[in-house]
Parts: structure tokens; sequence; C-alpha cells
């Protein structure tokens, strides 16, 4: 077997700490150092200019370019502001979790940063109601970073000052969203809004608002303290930087690993690094994203691989599958997964997956034959492209294409 | 509970977005949010009973009944499925002699499934109010609700 070069580039990872994820072991590691930079030597606008150089995607699935959000944020219109979207819904997703309970400093730095860069004085995380560890550790990690003045009021002696608050969740997938999480902070039920205007535009109640996932900001003091040059000599030149990949299911080694983007195969993630066996599929990105059949494992891990084969890199979230349980269950949990998670707001989406749960449901009940999986395909036809939101479309395009990589599998089944 | 709201209102400056923050401080409290919190979050915070109801109904950790002292959310996605989450199901099921959705006779317990809750690499796994519990086995769960109920009657 081929040896895999393991994580040999953690630049993430190296920074969460089992225990010590107190402020001076962060400060001692290089922590706070960009930030002090930043503040004394730098403009916002060098700041954007950074880090659209580096070339650094939007790690929360949609891999929209960090420095180009930033940059459209209107400069006139005050205030602004910067969310860190610490949702994590997508299932088979736990990579923002580790980083926030195990660097919630990194992300203040990042968020810091960020909020120089695009002027908001007023900051929030989003953070789901199922990560109560990430709670404390953040609000302790915000009153110390207050304490030793990298946050609050006039940051380091310099005229900026940024108040990051805490928002927690309550449940519901689709606030992952960005403005369905914007509705969301508004005190309104989550349901995505109409795009455009998009938040940079138009966000938080109304304002310029800026979007971010964890991991990306996370990638922000790094590439603010060593430079996008430096952050360019990880992965490829279309998808710069590093990845987390959070990796469950039918392996001997789950957990969270991190790659250079575009350096490691699937098939190595998969076997060599995680000890899987015999399986059948995987999920490279959660289950919003179309799976991969065990023979198609050979593509490389970045956006572009990944959606060359038809598939999206996602959130990073592997999740591999074998017979464990039947393919049927796997497929019918997916539509159910969406059923459940719709925001009932548009009706291809509200009607297109519960129908195609219904059938499903039936086909694994065995109370209507093969014939079931005709119907879902054209369920599935018929929610693709009709929808407001991604929601929807991505269980229509997992589920269809799930039907069609397994479906002599899955006859077999039933 | 009045004085508890408005801290949170003063902290998030605005009734709207403190509105989820309240409730799910009240849900922790009082296991759900009933009429009588609903009207009192929107004598103080100034917004509708309706546009509050409607916030209850659609956030999956916001209840409108009375649920148990524990309310066991047990993950039911994929990679906890391919752990055996299915009978993990069906032995707190057993154990409780109670189906998903409803509340021991003692008002101890309510079990609900939910989606991932970001534990996959330990699956699989449950939250138990505001506790994550990992990589459970049926004696694992047994122990966990034994302890909960000699913890009550002491
Ligand atoms: C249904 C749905 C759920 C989403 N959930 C999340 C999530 O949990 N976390 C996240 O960062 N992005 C999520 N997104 C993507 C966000 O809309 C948005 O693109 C992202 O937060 C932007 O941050 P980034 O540019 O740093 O990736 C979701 C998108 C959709 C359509
Ligand atoms: S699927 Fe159960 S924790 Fe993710």
């Amino acid at each position: 077997m081929k040896k895999v070069k393991k994580e040999k580039r953690r630049i993430l990872l190296d920074f969460c700490e089992e225990k010590k994820h107190n402020i001076e072991n962060y400060i001692k590691k290089g922590g706070f150092k960009a930030l002090k930079r930043i503040l004394k030597e730098l403009k916002p606008d060098e700041v954007i200019e950074e880090v659209k150089n580096s070339g650094l995607k939007g790690r929360g699935g949609a891999g929209f370019p960090t420095g180009l959000k930033w940059h459209f944020i209107p400069k006139k219109i005050k205030p602004k502001f910067l969310i860190c979207n610490a949702d994590e819904g997508e299932p088979g997703t736990f990579k923002d979790r580790e980083l926030l309970e195990k660097a919630p400093y990194l992300l203040i730095e990042g968020m810091t940063i960020a909020s120089y860069a695009i002027g908001a004085e007023k900051a929030f995380i989003y953070l789901r109601k199922e990560y109560p560890l990430a709670k404390e550790r953040l609000l302790n990690a915000i009153k110390d970073s207050i304490k030793h003045n990298f946050l609050g009021n006039r940051i380091l002696g310099t005229k900026f000052s940024l108040d990051i608050k805490l928002f927690v969740g309550a449940g519901a997938y689709i606030c992952g969203e960005e403005t369905a999480l914007l509705e969301s902070m508004e005190g309104k039920k989550g349901l995505p809004r109409l795009k455009p205007p998009y938040p940079a535009v138009s966000g938080f109640l109304g304002y310029p608002t800026a979007v971010n996932n964890v991991e990306t900001l996370c990638n922000v003091p790094l590439i603010m303290e060593k430079g996008a040059e430096w952050f360019r000599s990880f992965g490829t030149e279309k998808s710069p930087g590093t990845k987390i990949f959070s990796v469950s299911g039918a392996v001997k080694r789950p957990g969270i690993y991190e790659f250079e983007m575009g350096k490691i195969t699937l098939s190595e993630l998969v076997y060599e690094v995680c000890g899987a066996e015999k399986i059948e599929g995987v999920f490279p990105g959660g289950i919003s994203t179309p799976p991969l059949k065990h023979g198609e494992l050979d593509v490389s891990c970045d956006f572009e691989s990944l959606f060359q084969k038809g598939t999206f890199l996602g959130s990073g979230g592997v999740i591999v599958f074998d017979r464990e349980i039947p393919l049927i269950k796997i497929l019918r949990k997916t539509a159910e997964f969406f059923k459940n998670e719709s925001c009932g707001k548009c009706t291809p989406c509200r009607e297109g997956t519960l129908w195609l749960w219904q059938i499903l449901k039936e086909v694994e009940e065995r109370k209507i034959s093969k014939e079931g999986l005709d119907l879902a395909i054209e369920v599935c036809e018929k929610i693709k492209g009709k929808c407001l939101c991604p929601l929807g479309e991505t269980c229509a395009i997992s589920c269809e294409v799930f039907i069609r990589k397994f479906r002599e599998e899955i006859e077999g089944e039933i | 509970m009045k004085r508890e709201i408005k801290k949170i209102l003063k902290e998030f400056e605005n009734s709207e977005i403190a509105l989820l923050q309240v409730l799910n401080y009240i849900q922790s409290k009082k296991g759900f949010v009933d009429d009588e919190s609903i009207e009192e979050v929107s004598n103080i915070l100034k917004i509708s009973r309706d546009e509050i109801r409607s916030l209850v109904s659609f956030y999956h950790f916001i209840h409108q009944e009375k649920t148990g002292k524990y309310r066991i959310y047990v993950c039911t996605n994929i990679p906890c499925l391919l752990k055996g989450a299915d009978k993990l199901i069906s032995d707190i099921k057993n154990f409780l002699d109670i189906e998903i959705g409803e509340t021991t006779p003692d008002g101890l317990f309510s079990v609900f499934e939910t989606e991932c809750i970001g534990q996959c690499d330990s699956a699989p796994a449950i939250i138990i109010n505001d506790k994550i519990y990992r990589n459970l086995s049926r004696e694992k769960i047994k122990k966990i609700i034994d302890r909960i109920k000699k913890n009550e009657e002491s």
C-alpha cells in the first residue's frame, strides 16, 4: 500500500488544543501577532487585498472567494456587520466543532481582522444549539480577549472597536443558509430570502453584512501573518490552502483530518488514512453532495476535481457507507432529512421532498415495487431548478444520483 | 423570569434579536414554551403573540407541549444509523416504555429523534438537555438513564 504523506501540513489543526485552549497559550503560539501588525501598519483595503491574493475560498460549502465577498461590502454605508456562521448542520460535518471547541482564539482573531477589513464594529457568532461545549469555550474566549484588549473598546489602543456576541440557534438546518440565518437573527422564522440583494449589500437589519464560515475565518490570521504567497504554497492553483475533513461512517478511524487542497485523493483519505475496508460509496461533502461509488474514489479532494465528477467538496463531511444497513435506508434517510428540514416557504421543495420521502419509504417497506424508484427520479427532476434556495435542489440531485448509481444494489435489497 | 428576559434584552439591545435567545432560555428553564410564557415575552418585548408562536413551532429544540425534565434527543442521521442508532432508539424506548415524542408518566423523560448533532466521529450520539453523550451502547445508555433515575429519587 502506498504511504500517504499523513497530514504533513496541518496549519489550522495545529492550533487545536485538547487542554490548553487558553489565551496565554494562543499568544505563545504566535496568536494575535497578525492583528497587532495589521492595526499598526495596514489599512482595511490592504487586508482585503491580501486575502484576495491568497485565493481563499469560503469553507462553508459554496466556495465563494472570501476577499471578493469583503470587497463587495459598500464603504460608505454604516453600520456594517460580520457574522460567523457556526451553524454546522450538514450531516457528517463536525470540523467547525473542533475549531470552536479547541481553537476559539483563532476564530476570534480571524473575526476581529475581518471586521477591521470590512469596517464592522459589531460581529456575531451564530452557533448551533447542539454545541454546548463550544458555547462555553467561546464565551470564555470572548471575555479573555476583551481583558487582553484584543477585542472590545479601542483595541490595542487604536480607534478600532469591536463587540462580538454569541447568538445561539434553536435547531433548524436551514438557518445555516446565510439569508435564513439573518432572518433567524432578526427574530423571525428561518426562511431564506430571495437573492439578490446579497447580504454583502443588504444583510442583517438591511445593512451590509459579511457572512463567513468558521473555518474560513480561522484561515485569516494565518494568511495575514504569513502572507498570501505562503498560503498559496499549499493546495492547488485554484484551491489554495488546506481543508479540514470530517470523516465518519464505515471507517476504522473516524475523525478530523487536515490536508492540502487537492493533494490527497478520496480513496487515500478513506482507505489509507481512515482504514476503510469493504465499502459501497461515499458522500464527499455531507449528504447534500451526490455520492460516489467505491470505484469512483480516485479523485482529488478539492473544489474543481469533485465538481468534475458531478459532485461537490461541500463542507468536507466525508460519510463512508457500507452494507451494514441497507442502501435503500440510507437513501430514504437522505430524503427524510431534507423533508424534515425544508422550511416550507417554496412549494417544489416542501411538497417535492415530502413526496420523494413517501415514495422511498414505501419502496423500503416493500409496499410498492422497484418501479417506485422511477417515480422517485421523476419527482427529483420536478424539484430541480425550481426552488428558492439550494436545499430542495441538493436533495433532488443527491437522491437522484444515489438511485442512478446504486439502482442494481437497491433492487437486490427489495 | 422577567429579570432574565430583561437581561437578555439589554445584552442584545433590540427585542427582535433578543427573542430567540429568550425562547431558548424559557425552554431550558421550563422544558417548553407555554401560553403563559408567550404572554409574558410578548408584553416585555412588545412582539405579537402570533409571531412568537410561529417561532415556537418552527425550531426543533423549542417545544409547545410540556416535556419531561430530561429531554433525550437521539441522532438518527446516516453516520449514526451506520453505527446502530436504530437499535439505540429501540433500547431507549424499551427502557423507558414510551414512544418517540412521548413523556414517561412520572414526567422525567421525553424522547425525540433529531438530525446530525455533529458527533459523527463518536456515533451513535445523543443529547440529553444540554449534555452530549457519545459512542453509546445498550449498556451505556442504560447506565445513564439509571443514574438519572437514582439521582432523582434521592
Ligand atoms: C441549506 C443550506 C445550509 C447551509 N448551512 C451552512 C452551515 O451550517 N455553515 C456554513 O458555514 N455555511 C452553510 N451554508 C452556506 C452559507 O449559505 C454561506 O454560503 C456560507 O456561510 C458563507 O461562508 P463562506 O463564504 O465562508 O463559506 C448553507 C447553505 C445552504 C443552502
Ligand atoms: S449523524 Fe449522528 S452525530 Fe452526526
